[in-house]
C-alpha cells in the first residue's frame, strides 16, 4: 500500500510527463487541424486547437494524387523487405559472434564495431551501388545498409544473455547449428528483434536520401520524396533575379499550409499507428540489450 | 553434323546481326538527354509532348533525335547532379544553377566548351537573335556583356539570356493598407526620405495602427530595414546572403564595411531604441520556415506596417491585373479581407538622394544550360540546331512549352496563355520537358520573348510601376562572382550577421565600428576586396 500513497515527488514526475507527452500531442493536434483547415485560416498561423472550419479538400488533394500511392507501394515494398532481410542477416551475424567458441571473436567483433566510426562518403557509395548494376532498384534501397553494426551489436548482446544449456540439449537432440537458431534462439529473442525491427521500418519508412540519389525512375519513388517535394516547393527563395520571369510560374505550384499537413499526417499515421503494437517488446529488449554487455 | 549445323546457323546470324548497324546508321536518332527545370517527373507512359518534338524535328527539321527527359528534384539539384557527375551518369544537358556552379563545373571541366564560330554556325538565328539585342533590340548595348558572361577563357561555356527585366529591382516595400488610412497617409504622402520613413514606422509603432487598443505593432520587417542600405548607395546581404560591391573614389568597397553602413546602422540602433524594430527581427516574423519565401508573416498578419520581402509580382493590384492578385496577395486578402488593401511604396532616398535595392543585370548566365563535357562536337552541333529549330519554329516552341492547344492551354485574346493544368500534370505529360533544349525563360525567339516577358501581365505591372520618375535610380551594380576566394564569404557574412545585429541592439556601441571593419578583413574581407579591385581594374 505504501507504494502507492501519495507524494510530492510523484506528482512533479507525472506532471512533467504530462507536460512531455502534451509537447508531442499537441503538435499532432495542431497538425491534424491545420490539415482540416481551408487556406485561409492555415495562413493565418498560430495554434489550432480545433478547426474553425472543417473542410476535407486537402485529404481530397493528398488521395488524389497518384504519386501518394506509388510513394506508398515503393514505401511498402522497401519497408517489408528491407526490413525482413535486413533482421534476418543481422541476426545471423550476430548469433556467429556471440558464440565464444567462434575462432578470433574479439577481432571479428571489433572489426565490425570499427565500422561505425567511419562512412565511405557520398560519392564512393554512390560509385559501388552503380558499379554493382543496382541504380533505379530496390536493392539499391536495402542493400547497402542490409546490416547495420550497431543492431547486430545490440542483437549479438540479447544472444549471449541466452543460457548455452538450451542450445546443448538441442545439439544433443540432434538439431543443427541452423535449426537451433531458426527454430530455438530467434523465438527466444523476440523482445529484441521486435525492438530493432521497430528501428528498421521507421528507418525504411523516414529514408529519403537513398532514394534521391540512387534512384531516377518516378515510378519508384517513396513515399518520403514525394512528401519531401509537396512540403519544399516554394518554401525557398531559389529564385534569383534571372528567374523572376518566371515568379508567376513559380507560384502556382506552391502547395498550401492545409494540404502540406494533410501530407504529412497521411504519410505519418501509418508509422504511428505501428508504435504500440511493439511496444511491450519494446522497453523489454532495450533494458536486456543494454545491460549486458 | 547437327551441332555442326547449329553452329552454322548461330554463325549467320551473328553476321547478319552485325551488319544490322552499319546499315541503319544513317537512320539512327542521336540520344539526348536533358535535365531541366521541372516541377514533377515525367510520366513515361503518358508523355506525349516528347514523342511530339521528337517527330516534328524529324519530319520538319531533318534532324532525327530521341530525347530523354530525366527529372531531378530541384531542392537538391546540384547535390544529386554532382553525384550523378561523379559516377558518370549525368545526362547530356543539365542546369548550372548559378554562376558559381557554373564556374565550378568549368574548372572542374565537366562541361563542355566551344567556338563562337561553332555557335553561330550551328544555331545562326540564336545567334543573331542575341547579336541584335534581343526580339526588339532594346538590349543591343549589353551584347557585349553577354560575350562577357558567357565565355571563358576565350571559349563560351553557356549560352546566356536577355531579360528585360533583369535590371529592375526585384523587391519593393509593400505597406499595409488599413495602417495607412488609420494614419492618415495616402500614396502621394508615402515617406520618401530616410527621415520621413522612419518617423512613419514611429507611428506604426505607437499609434496604434491596427486600432486594437494594445501596443502590439511594429515599423517594419528585416528586409524594409534592409531597404535603408540602399538610400545610402548601398546594397547589403545582411542576415545570410553576400553584399554587393560598390565603387566608392576609384575602388571597389563591400557594402558590409562602406563607411555609409556606419549611418545607416545608427539609424536602425535609434530606431531600435524607440522600439520601432521587433526585438526578434532577425528570426521574427518575415519569412516562416516553411511557408512560401516572399510571404511577410509579420506583414500579412499585421505585426508589422511594411516589408520588402516580396516582389510586386507577389502583389499584384486587381485594377491592374484583373488576376488572382498573385502568391502573397492572395494570402494578405485571405487573411485581412477581401477589401483590404495594400500599397507599392517608393524606396526612402538617403542624404545623398541615392534609393533602390539590389538590381542585377539584363544579360544572366544562371541557371542556364550547361553541355556535359563527355559528348562529341557533333551532338553538340546537333543540340545547337535544336535550339536553333526552336527559335525559328513558333509551332515547335508552343508544342514544347506549352502542350497541345485546348488539351494543355488555350490562348487568351492578349496574345497570352492560359495553362489548363496543373504544373506538375503538365511536366508529367512531356510539357517543360525539353525546356533545356528550346531555352523555357531564355527566350531565342520573339514569341518566346513575348511569352514570357511583354504579353506577361507581371511583367507588364512591373515595367508600368518602374517607369515611373521617382523611382529609376538605382544602386549600381558591381557584384561578381568569379572572385577566386569566393568561399570566404561564408565566414565574413557570419561576422557581419553578428556584428550588425548587435549594432543595431545596441549590445555593441558603433564606436566600435572600426574594430568590426578590422575583423571582417582579417576573416577574409581583404582578400576578397582585393580580388574585387583586381577584377574591377581588369574590367576598366
Amino acid at each position: 500500500m505504501a507504494k502507492n500513497r501519495f507524494s510530492i515527488g510523484k506528482a512533479i514526475i507525472y506532471l512533467l510527463l504530462v507536460l512531455l507527452t502534451a509537447t508531442i500531442v499537441l503538435a499532432f493536434w495542431h497538425l491534424l487541424n491545420l490539415s482540416l483547415s481551408p487556406s485561409h485560416i492555415a495562413t493565418k498561423g498560430g495554434l489550432l486547437l480545433y478547426p474553425r472550419e472543417a473542410t476535407l479538400d486537402n485529404y481530397a488533394k493528398v488521395i488524389g494524387n497518384r504519386y501518394i500511392w506509388l510513394g506508398y507501394k515503393n514505401t511498402l515494398i522497401r519497408t517489408v523487405v528491407g526490413t525482413v532481410l535486413q533482421l534476418f542477416f543481422t541476426a545471423m551475424g550476430a548469433y556467429v559472434l556471440s558464440k565464444k567458441f567462434f575462432p578470433h571473436r574479439t577481432f571479428w567483433t571489433l572489426f565490425i564495431v570499427f565500422t561505425m566510426f567511419f562512412s565511405g562518403g557520398l560519392i564512393p557509395n554512390y560509385l559501388l551501388v552503380k558499379e554493382l548494376g543496382l541504380l533505379n532498384t530496390y536493392a539499391s534501397m536495402i542493400l547497402p545498409g542490409l546490416i547495420s553494426a550497431y543492431n547486430m551489436v545490440i542483437i549479438r548482446n540479447y544472444f549471449q544473455s541466452l543460457p548455452e544449456e538450451i542450445e546443448e540439449s538441442c545439439l544433443i537432440d540432434g538439431a543443427g547449428r541452423f535449426r537451433i537458431f531458426l527454430q530455438f534462439v530467434l523465438p527466444l529473442s523476440k523482445p529484441i528483434l521486435a525492438t530493432v525491427a521497430l528501428w528498421l521500418v521507421v528507418g525504411h519508412w523516414n529514408s529519403w536520401f537513398d532514394v534521391l540519389i540512387y534512384i531516377s525512375d518516378d515510378t519508384k519513388f517513396t513515399l518520403q520524396i514525394v512528401l519531401r517535394r509537396i512540403i519544399l516547393t516554394g518554401s525557398k527563395e531559389i529564385l534569383d533575379t534571372s528567374a523572376a520571369a518566371n515568379a508567376a510560374e513559380m507560384e502556382s505550384v506552391v502547395s498550401s499550409e492545409g494540404l502540406k499537413a494533410a501530407c504529412i499526417f497521411v504519410t505519418t499515421l501509418p508509422i504511428l499507428c505501428a508504435y504500440p503494437f511493439v511496444q511491450k517488446f519494446f522497453v523489454k529488449g532495450i533494458m536486456i540489450g543494454s545491460l549486458k554487455g | 553434323m547437327k551441332a555442326s549445323r547449329i553452329l552454322a546457323l548461330v554463325l549467320a546470324l551473328m553476321m547478319v546481326i552485325a551488319l544490322v548497324p552499319t546499315a541503319m546508321a544513317e537512320d539512327e536518332p542521336v540520344k539526348i538527354s536533358v535535365a531541366g527545370y521541372m516541377f514533377g517527373p515525367v510520366n513515361n507512359d503518358e508523355d506525349v509532348i516528347t514523342p511530339a518534338v521528337e517527330k516534328m524535328l524529324k519530319e520538319k527539321h531533318g534532324i532525327n533525335v530521341d530525347i530523354e527527359v530525366v527529372y531531378i528534384e530541384q531542392g537538391s539539384y546540384g547535390e544529386i547532379l554532382n553525384t550523378r557527375l561523379t559516377g558518370g551518369t549525368a545526362p547530356d544537358v543539365f542546369l548550372a544553377q548559378s554562376t558559381t556552379t557554373l564556374n565550378t563545373y568549368y574548372d572542374q571541366g565537366v562541361i563542355k566548351t566551344w567556338d563562337e564560330e561553332f555557335f553561330k554556325t550551328n544555331a545562326p538565328d540564336v545567334y543573331a537573335f542575341i547579336m541584335g539585342g534581343a526580339a526588339y533590340g532594346d538590349l543591343a548595348g549589353d551584347v557585349e556583356n553577354w560575350k562577357k558572361a558567357s565565355m571563358r577563357d576565350g571559349k563560351m561555356v553557356v549560352i546566356p539570356s536577355f531579360k528585360p527585366d533583369g535590371s529592375m529591382p526585384y523587391k519593393t516595400l509593400i505597406y499595409r493598407g488599413d495602417w495607412l488610412e488609420k494614419l492618415g497617409v495616402t500614396e502621394e504622402t508615402l515617406p520618401k526620405t530616410v527621415e520621413d520613413f522612419v518617423t512613419l514606422m514611429g507611428r506604426f509603432t505607437k499609434e496604434d495602427p491596427d486600432g486594437n487598443g494594445k501596443d502590439d505593432t511594429y515599423g517594419c520587417s528585416i528586409t524594409a530595414m534592409k531597404s535603408l542600405f540602399g538610400s545610402y548607395g548601398l546594397g547589403t546581404g545582411f542576415s545570410g546572403s553576400n553584399s554587393y560591391w560598390v565603387v566608392r573614389d576609384g575602388k571597389i568597397v563591400n557594402s558590409d564595411v562602406a563607411p555609409e553602413a556606419k549611418e545607416v546602422l545608427a539609424t536602425l540602433a535609434a530606431m531600435y531604441k524607440e522600439g520601432y524594430i521587433d526585438p526578434e527581427f532577425v528570426a521574427g516574423k518575415e519569412s516562416v520556415e516553411g511557408s512560401y519565401w516572399a510571404i511577410s508573416h509579420g506583414m500579412v498578419t499585421g505585426t508589422y506596417g511594411v516589408s520588402a520581402n516580396a516582389s510586386i509580382d507577389h502583389y499584384r493590384l486587381k485594377e491592374v491585373l484583373n488576376d488572382d492578385g498573385g502568391r502573397c496577395a492572395t494570402e494578405y486578402w485571405a487573411v485581412n479581407g477581401a477589401d483590404s488593401t495594400f500599397v507599392y511604396g517608393p524606396w526612402p532616398a538617403g542624404p545623398n538622394g541615392d534609393y533602390g535595392w539590389e538590381v542585377g543585370t539584363p544579360v544572366a548566365v544562371s541557371e542556364s544550360a550547361v553541355y556535359n563535357a563527355k559528348m562529341s562536337d557533333e551532338k553538340l552541333a546537333v543540340i545547337f540546331q535544336i535550339l536553333n529549330a526552336f527559335a525559328t519554329d513558333d509551332e515547335l516552341y508552343m508544342l514544347a512549352f506549352a502542350g497541345i492547344e485546348g488539351t494543355h492551354y488555350e490562348k487568351n485574346e492578349d496574345g497570352t496563355i492560359k495553362r489548363l493544368m496543373t504544373n506538375e500534370e503538365l511536366n508529367a505529360v512531356g510539357v517543360w520537358g525539353c525546356r533545356s533544349l528550346y531555352g523555357a525563360d531564355r527566350a531565342f525567339s520573339k514569341l518566346g520573348y513575348d511569352l514570357a516577358f511583354y504579353n506577361d501581365k507581371t511583367i507588364a505591372n512591373r515595367l508600368n510601376w518602374f517607369k515611373k520618375d521617382q523611382y529609376n535610380s538605382y544602386i549600381q551594380d558591381a557584384v561578381t562572382e568569379t572572385l577566386a576566394s569566393n568561399d570566404l564569404f561564408a565566414e565574413v557574412n557570419t561576422i557581419r550577421d553578428e556584428a550588425y545585429v548587435a549594432f543595431i541592439r545596441g549590445e555593441r556601441s558603433l564606436d566600435e565600428w572600426d574594430a568590426f571593419v578590422n575583423e571582417w578583413m582579417a576573416a577574409g574581407g581583404e582578400t576578397l576586396t582585393n580580388e574585387a579591385n583586381a577584377w574591377y581594374a581588369a574590367q576598366n
